[in-house]
């Protein structure tokens, strides 16, 4: 966990994205399936405007897919790009109980 | 209301209209989504939301079909990816006939002709590639009869 810690917190700088997604791919504790779920969760409910009901999820599956989101935005990658707030929001949704890194996801949309 | 183009100054006003209209067609309920800003509603409820969609307002009816854009439904079919199982339409309300046409993105639109197209209504000059899909392509939701609005 404290792995995933240091390299969320690193996630302002694009240019080690790949190489962290390439160290999280084999990450022994991934649910590829679960981070989908959350992801969804997440971007759905924030879409219609409702508080997503997260707290099913572990904090590692929400981390992930934290990661996940603001990865591919700062990837300039499509959709993401197309919805600054929905999905900063989104990401931040995932990462309630850690307000630092939601901090740190609000800092792409100044 | 969408920030791309071809966009009708009197959409506002009846977007609302448009999701009720889509409420009692569909049986599910239909939320404005106010933090996106290129996607107008999504339909469904708090477990399970089923539909996301465009709404498009046309003052009349084009027998050729209606402008679908490109970047439109690659936004909506981008987010279903996303948030998949969802559907995403592409919606026109067109207040001459009052009729609602629907449209599912990931439906193959390759034999409809490509053209460049002027928004008509957009105070700066705006124009992008889309396809004219025929009236016919589009599922329509006919407008409430006399009685029905009275009664």
């Amino acid at each position: 966990m404290d792995e995933i810690n240091d390299i969320l917190n690193g996630f302002k700088r694009p240019t080690f994205i790949a190489s962290v997604n390439n160290r999280l791919a084999s990450h022994p504790e991934r649910n590829e399936n679960d981070i989908l779920k959350a992801v969804r969760t997440s971007v759905v409910a924030t879409l219609a405007g409702e508080e997503p009901e997260l707290e099913r999820f572990d904090v590692l599956t929400r981390r992930f897919a934290f990661w996940f989101i603001l990865s591919a935005f700062a990837n300039d990658s499509e959709p993401w790009t197309d919805e600054p707030k929905l999905t900063v929001k989104s990401a931040q949704a995932l990462v309630f109980d850690t307000p630092e890194l939601a901090e740190q996801a609000g800092a792409f949309l100044l | 209301m969408s920030s791309l183009s071809n966009d009708y100054a009197g959409s506002v006003q009846t977007e609302q209209i448009v999701l009720e209209r889509l409420e009692k067609y569909t049986g599910l309920k239909a939320i404005q989504t106010p933090i996106a800003e290129r996607i107008d509603f999504v339909l469904g409820d708090a477990k399970k939301w089923r539909v996301v969609g465009e709404i498009k307002t046309r003052p009349r009816f084009y027998p050729a079909g209606f402008f679908m854009a490109d970047k439109k439904r690659d936004v909506l079919a981008g987010w279903e990816k996303i948030c998949r199982p969802i559907i995403p339409w592409f919606v026109v309300h067109c207040l001459e006939n009052g009729t609602i046409y629907f449209r599912d993105v990931r439906e193959d639109d390759d034999e409809f002709e490509q053209t460049y197209m002027t928004n008509p209504y957009s105070t700066t000059r705006q124009s992008e590639w889309g396809r004219i899909v025929p009236i016919s392509a589009w599922k329509t939701i006919e407008p409430p009869s006399v009685f029905e609005s009275v009664f």
